[in-house]
């Protein structure tokens, strides 16, 4: 799993009918020091987020093993929303991450 | 399978239901042989709730899944064993 940031959400008209009734959001990695690594992608929401959370994603075939997602296009899931980062020694602060690129 | 460090945690209130009562680990991982860290930290999810420091085998992939009586679980890492001891020869770690 990795953490990200919410950073947008996507609209789409035509698409494969076992999309419907799923947020797609798009993502933005952040490294376990709490800086922006410069990789973003589409996450299917299982849970319900807003753009500028903190979140824990899966990536693979782990993403369909939820009923929700069973024999579905869909290899990326939003399943956690992250509050706080905690180290041996030190808390990474999740509101302090510059959200530009 | 491999083996890590659990070298952090995380604190998460909203999560998929099917996540409730679990946590998710930071991990280190390391390499089996000369007992150094290598490459970047991961997350992982903690079913046994192993402590800080803790030396961890864990389970990548969709294989994580099978850690849970219920398969509808939608993590890619899981922890799956807390090593006592690593044998390696004349070498004990």
């Amino acid at each position: 799993m990795i953490i990200g940031r919410v950073i947008g959400n996507l609209v789409s008209v035509v698409k494969d009918p076992s999309y419907e009734g799923f947020k797609l959001m798009v993502v933005r990695e952040i490294n376990t020091d709490g800086s922006f690594a410069h990789r973003s992608f589409i996450s299917a929401d299982l849970i319900g987020v807003g753009v500028g959370e903190t979140v824990m994603v899966t990536n693979g075939t782990s993403s369909r093993a939820t009923p929700e997602t069973y024999e579905k296009p869909i290899d990326s899931v939003i399943i956690a929303k992250i509050d706080r980062l905690i180290f041996r020694d030190h808390e990474v602060d999740l509101k302090d991450i510059d959200p530009s690129l | 399978m491999n083996c890590a460090t659990v070298i952090g945690k995380t604190y998460s209130e909203f999560k998929h239901p099917s996540l409730k009562g679990y946590d998710f680990k930071i991990l280190q991982l390391v390499n089996a042989e000369t007992g150094e860290p290598e490459g970047k930290p991961f997350f992982a999810i903690d079913p046994l709730g192993v402590a800080l420091d803790e030396f961890v085998a864990f389970e990548e992939s969709f294989q994580a899944t099978w850690a849970f009586e219920d398969h509808g679980i939608p993590v890619d890492c899981a922890i799956t064993a807390i090593i006592d001891s690593l044998d390696r020869g004349d070498e004990k770690k």
